[in-house]
């Protein structure tokens, strides 16, 4: 997994490559914590998943985590440019509506930044 | 690694390799690597390695965490038989076992937001086959070539 995160206004975005499998969740969970952490309330998060290749149950497990997270601190995570296998990994998991969904950055950045 | 589906002799022969790992995370790369290599030998389609490759992790992943809880002088033992047709993965660890229909359903209210119990969820829907042995320490996880 090849993990680099950026700021474009207010939202943290992260930008994930490669296989997302094993210890990567782990490594995943703690970046998105120090996002978390670091950032304001009503912190915003966006996961580029384009370039991701397979997840397992570890990666996914970090993005809930995330999620629950960023929920207590009232703000917003999405993802966007997820593969069609990812999509139908979290259709899975039931946790499609959990994630805003965007088609690229511009949509997300202005969504979340609203 | 050597061509290990085609042996010319017998195409149709069961083959298999075991691998008795150390309680690490990090070796299960080396079982994802076997069973990847197997797998795209027999010809699955590249998103179906895929869909295997992850199970396999999880599975091996199970064993090293809920199965050995890490304990570095308990195994991982895999066995990968295969023949032209048909791949199966059995997994078995060196722990107390457990009752996989005692599982909370990772699909069932507050469960969806909770950020582990997955992994089987996510073997089952990948592979064709999968059970357990009686005491839940031996997982077996079968995938077949489709037929045309």
């Amino acid at each position: 997994m090849d993990l680099t995160f950026r700021r474009s206004g207010h939202v943290i975005i992260f930008n994930l490559k490669g296989n997302v499998i094993g210890p990567d969740g782990m490594k995943l969970r703690e970046a998105f914590q120090k996002a978390i952490e670091l950032g304001a309330d009503k912190v915003r998060i966006l996961v580029d998943l384009e370039g991701t290749g397979m997840m397992d149950s570890s990666a996914l497990g970090a993005l809930v985590n995330a999620y629950t997270h960023v929920q207590q601190k009232k703000g917003r995570i999405g993802i966007m440019r997820a593969s069609a296998n990812i999509q139908k990994l979290l259709t899975l998991a039931k946790l499609a509506q959990l994630f805003e969904q965007f088609p690229d950055e511009a949509a997300a950045v202005a969504s979340l930044s609203s | 690694m050597s061509d290990l589906t085609t042996a010319s002799e017998n195409p149709q022969a069961l083959r298999d390799v075991i691998l008795n790992l150390p309680t690490d995370v990090a070796m299960m790369s080396v079982v994802d690597a076997v069973v990847t290599h197997i797998a795209q030998d027999m010809g699955f389609e590249s998103d179906v390695v895929e869909m295997i490759s992850v199970s396999i992790i999880e599975g091996c992943m199970n064993a090293v965490k809920h199965g050995n809880k890490y304990d570095t002088n308990k195994r991982v033992h895999v066995r990968v038989e295969f023949d032209s047709t048909t791949l199966k993965v059995v997994v078995k660890d060196e722990g107390v076992g457990f009752n996989p229909q005692a599982v909370a359903d990772p699909l069932s209210g507050d469960n969806l937001f909770r950020d582990h119990g997955r992994g089987l969820l996510m073997i089952r829907a990948y592979m064709d086959e999968v059970s357990y042995n009686d005491d839940g320490t031996e997982l077996t996880m079968v995938k077949s070539v489709p037929k045309e």
